[in-house]
């Protein structure tokens, strides 16, 4: 596994027991070097047991008090190997971070991987910032696929925040923790904003003006399935009759496709102005309208499909960054 | 501040092994106090099951309130007071209960489990025997268990939290004994003992009078136990001393004193000495027992006018003495005072006494010669050892002499000081005990409260003080036994039926190996005794300084360094180790992909081998041509057939062309 080399500056710098080290590709191997060990307060208060057991002991002269008070120590002492060995080992791929509109929470995928054959108890994962932690297992010789969500504020490119995995296995009174920093990132489009806006009419020769996919539209013929195409534009009765897949076309209001362009859109600021773009490419992809995009020092050329509304999406959130 | 409420479901997966282990670590205080103390955590056990199981609900808060009024209210009518060993037991006890029923958070639950490992440590306020001890230790590794649940996930069984439990405890044991070697003890008590009576403990008491030492005579408890260094004193040595009574009030023999005296003049001591250790058993005195003549004893104890040792503290727990004895011992002259005491009666001696008596004096007027005639009397007349001896009407010493003449040694030993201090010959009684059973298992004496013995000791002029015990001439098997065990050819009935015969047989076979095995575990109880209970400031003293550990320094360094060590061990044993690789070529090849990883070439885990050579040949030109050729030979090896020993040698050599940087 990867093991890149800490510069001597980093390695004594506190803020390493929390924050973790640079990101890196991964993936991380957790060794000595990034998990941390710490009582905890049931640790403490253990350490107030002992200390009134110890007393008592000495008190009444009594042997087999000093020996339970300093076996429970040792067990505390076995403790913290047993915590660290929870961790130590693992190591952290990054696995899939799919793109989400702003408001909507990003979501990480870390997969673990477990190469030893002692079983993983206990251990939860918590992104940086984030309120809820995962708890989960992983089996000796098995992979544990995490998602973790973080929240979506802004748009644009989300690196994956500080992963922290830790455990209090097995008895609750030292915590191993380990802050993880993959070089991940999640692209955050632009919040849609709500329907109601139609695109404005473009005075431009060969496009046209209107979003335009009404049942009442008139029903022009078939043509063959492409990728991209709406689902409920399938003719279903044909596929069930085997005769293939094939889209219904329909004809009217002029041609259907769509020019979105940012110099004639309607909005208050920038992020309006995106959000309604937004909006327009998401309804324009689920009428199953060709549509281009035109954003100050971008265009992108009429199409349709996944992949063009990704593209679109794209340049709609790293817009300006 | 608040605390987050437990999770239903922890709760409902850990509650039944949690409240088995507080039942279980409540009872043994079952046989030291009142039962409806452990009762009530037992009912509180309950009550918290029913609640999970029954879905009954948990007490109220005012309920909580009541039944804390209660719990107090049950201590305070059983001991008075919430402190004190009994006492403040009660209390935890109780307060384990209670909290059980009020536990709401993660912490409430960490509390309990806290105050039940507490609670297990009072219990050793009452017993400290090895059964309790492996007891408690199964109960801790039932209250591990319950943490590991708390912290592991759901794939954790009930099965796998008490096998991890038990592992962890076992685990533990090294750094335990090391702690309990090299910890630096202080010696208690730190506060003061509430007057704890360790109740109903026999022991000699601290006068004479008819009846006291036969009540002992019938117990087979332990008194004391002795190592020897080396020789065994003959039987007829194995007097081991204790008060000694001067004044005499007509019924009872007391001190004659409120506090011995510390010895002005020790006797000179002469002839063989014997080294023996001491482990005695907790009582209500301050007394130790040495043989006679005391020489050398520890500083802590103080040796009395009387020849006997007194601790500063009545002895409450098991304490061991390092003694040594020589029985010959020179004195000097006895004070005017002295003599004054031992020759002390109250008011004018029966008739038949002094007729005795002075039958005696007439013929012979030396202190001994004396001494002798009334050990012959005792041998002569028809005087009967005995245990339960009748009772006497009138004066007790002519009344025994001259009707009952049926006594044990209280009677033999008062008689005869009596008639010697009639006869003008300062005389003395002393107690203590005499004899022992030799443990050939553990090889050493076990003296039991049955030995408890009373003896005289006359002052003889040039001589000092000399023993003489008319017990023995009456019943000289009573102070000559020897190694009653080793001989064991009691037992051996003769029957009238073959059948009865060879059950007989069998059974004496049988008692014959019952006796064994109550000889072993008395070995092991002494072992237990001396190598682990009676360990204090002293023996640990003593154990460092043998390992040449005299300063604070070393022995931080000491402890310290034996804990790495452990840890070190468990660190090794516990490391998560990946699974060998068997193929020897592929060992070679994740070798060199290491050495790769390392410069930050990564195969991914779908990359095939041929694929990552290529990305290696396109991101370091200059790797391209070592590991392209490694690669190949590594792929012709494992896929292309038989291996030969010098198709790996040669791959072995490609490897180490691939440099590490």
């Amino acid at each position: 596994m990867i093991s890149v080399p800490i510069e001597w500056k980093e390695r004594f710098d506190l803020r390493r027991f929390f924050r973790g080290e640079k990101a890196v590709d991964g993936p991380i191997r957790l060794t000595h070097r990034r998990v941390f060990i710490a009582p905890n307060r049931r640790g403490f208060g253990l350490a107030v047991l002992l200390a009134i057991q110890f007393l008592a002991a000495i008190n009444y002269s009594n042997n087999l008090a000093f020996i339970l008070t300093f076996l429970l120590a040792g067990i505390a002492m076995q403790s913290t190997l047993y915590a660290f060995r929870n961790l130590a080992g693992l190591s952290v791929r990054r696995g899939k971070a799919p793109p989400v509109f702003v408001g909507e929470p990003a979501r990480f995928e870390l997969h673990l991987d477990n190469p030893s054959r002692i079983h993983r108890h206990g251990l939860s994962a918590r992104l940086a910032g984030a309120a809820t932690t995962i708890r989960f297992d992983v089996s000796p010789e098995s992979t544990a696929t995490l998602t973790l969500h973080a929240e979506t504020e802004t748009r644009g490119w989300l690196p994956l925040p500080t992963v922290t995995f830790d455990t209090s296995f097995p008895l609750g009174w030292f915590r191993a923790w380990s802050p993880i920093n993959l070089r991940q990132r999640a692209l955050v489009y632009p919040r849609p904003a709500p329907a109601g806006i139609e695109p404005p009419a473009i005075p431009e020769p060969g496009s046209g003006t209107r979003l335009s996919h009404s049942e009442e539209e008139d029903f022009y013929g078939f043509s063959g399935y492409r990728p991209g195409d709406p689902l409920k534009r399938i003719h279903w009765k044909g596929v069930a009759k085997g005769q293939g897949v094939h889209v219904k076309q329909y004809a009217g209001g002029g041609t259907a496709e769509l020019a979105l362009d940012w110099q004639y859109t309607p909005g208050a600021d920038v992020e309006a102005r995106l959000s309604r773009l937004c909006r327009w490419v998401l309804d324009a992809e689920a009428a199953g309208t060709p549509y281009s995009l035109r954003l100050p020092g971008v265009v992108i050329e009429k199409g349709r499909g996944e992949a063009h509304r990704a593209h679109c999406l794209e340049a709609l959130a790293l817009f300006g960054t | 501040m608040t605390h987050p409420p437990l999770p239903s479901e922890l709760l409902r997966r850990n509650l039944p092994l949690l409240c088995a282990a507080l039942a279980l670590v409540v009872s043994p205080h079952a046989a030291d106090l009142p039962l409806d103390i452990p009762g009530f955590v037992w009912l509180a056990c309950g009550w918290r099951l029913a609640a999970l199981y029954r879905k009954a609900p948990l007490p109220s808060r005012i309920s909580l309130f009541l039944l804390t009024l209660a719990g107090a209210g049950l201590v305070y009518v059983h001991f008075h007071k919430f402190y004190g060993r009994e006492g403040g037991t009660a209390l935890f006890l109780v307060g384990l209960g209670l909290k059980l029923l009020e536990m709401r958070s993660l912490r409430d639950l960490y509390l309990v489990i806290y105050l039940a490992l507490f609670v297990a440590v009072t219990e050793y306020l009452f017993s400290q025997s090895i059964p309790i001890a492996a007891y408690t230790l199964g109960v801790v590794t039932l209250l591990m268990s319950c943490l590991i649940g708390l912290n592991g996930g759901e794939s954790l069984s009930l099965a796998g939290r008490l096998r991890l439990g038990a592992k962890m405890v076992m685990q533990a044991v090294p750094v335990m004994v090391v702690l309990f070697l090299f910890l630096p003890r202080i010696a208690g008590p730190l506060w003061k003992l509430p007057e704890d009576e360790p109740g109903g403990r026999t022991g000699l008491s601290d006068s004479m009078e008819p009846g006291a030492i036969s009540r002992l005579g019938l117990s087979r408890e332990t008194a004391f136990r002795v190592d020897f260094e080396g020789a065994l004193p003959p039987p007829q040595e194995r007097y081991w001393r204790g008060p000694v009574f001067w004044q005499y009030d007509g019924r009872r023999w007391t001190a004659g004193y409120d506090e011995p005296l510390p010895a002005r003049r020790p006797p000179q001591a002469a002839g063989a000495s014997y080294r023996y250790a001491l482990t005695l058993e907790p009582q209500r005195r301050r007394w130790v027992f040495p043989l006679e003549t005391l020489e050398t004893f520890p500083a802590e104890l103080t040796r009395v006018e009387d020849g006997f040792l007194l601790a500063a503290e009545p002895i409450r727990e098991r304490r061991r003495y390092v003694l040594s004895s020589r029985p010959a011992a020179i004195f000097d002259a006895l004070s005017e005072g002295e003599r004054r005491r031992a020759l002390q009666i109250p008011g004018m001696p029966d008739e038949r006494v002094r007729e005795l008596v002075n039958g005696w004096l007439l013929e012979n007027p030396s202190a001994e010669a004396m001494a002798q005639k009334a050990l012959r009397h005792f041998r002569e007349e028809p005087f009967i050892y005995s245990l339960r001896p009748p009772a006497i009407a009138g004066d007790p010493v002519a009344g025994f002499l001259f009707d009952t003449r049926r006594g044990f040694c209280e009677h033999y030993a008062g008689a005869f000081v009596y008639l010697m201090r009639v006869a003008g010959v300062p005389a003395r009684v002393v107690t203590g005990y005499q004899g022992g059973h030799w443990n050939p298992v553990g090889h050493f004496l076990e003296v039991a409260q049955a030995d408890a013995h009373a003896w005289a000791e006359i002052w003889i002029d040039g001589d000092g003080w000399t023993r003489f015990d008319p017990t023995a001439a009456v019943a000289p098997e009573r102070i000559e036994r020897e190694l009653e065990f080793a001989a064991g050819a009691d037992g051996a009935v003769v029957f009238a039926s073959p059948v009865a015969q060879a059950l007989g047989d069998r059974l004496s076979s049988l008692r014959g190996l019952m006796r064994e095995a109550g000889l072993m575990w008395d070995a092991v109880d002494h072992a237990w005794v001396q190598w682990v209970l009676a360990y204090g400031p002293e023996d640990q003293g003593r154990f460092l300084e043998r390992l040449g550990v005299v300063d604070w320094n070393r022995l931080v360094y000491w402890l310290t360094g034996l804990l790495g060590l452990l840890a070190l061990i468990s660190f090794a044993l516990l490391w998560p180790r990946s699974r060998p690789v068997a193929d020897p070529a592929l060992r070679l090849y994740l070798r060199v992909a290491g050495k790769l990883e390392r410069q930050g070439l990564v195969r991914a885990p779908a990359e095939g081998m041929r694929d990552f050579a290529t990305r290696v040949a396109q991101t370091r030109p200059d790797l391209a041509e070592p590991f392209g050729r490694f690669t190949a030979l590594f792929l012709a090896i494992r896929y292309g057939g038989r291996v030969q020993p010098a198709a790996l040698e040669r791959l072995k050599a490609l490897g180490r062309e691939i440099p590490s940087r």
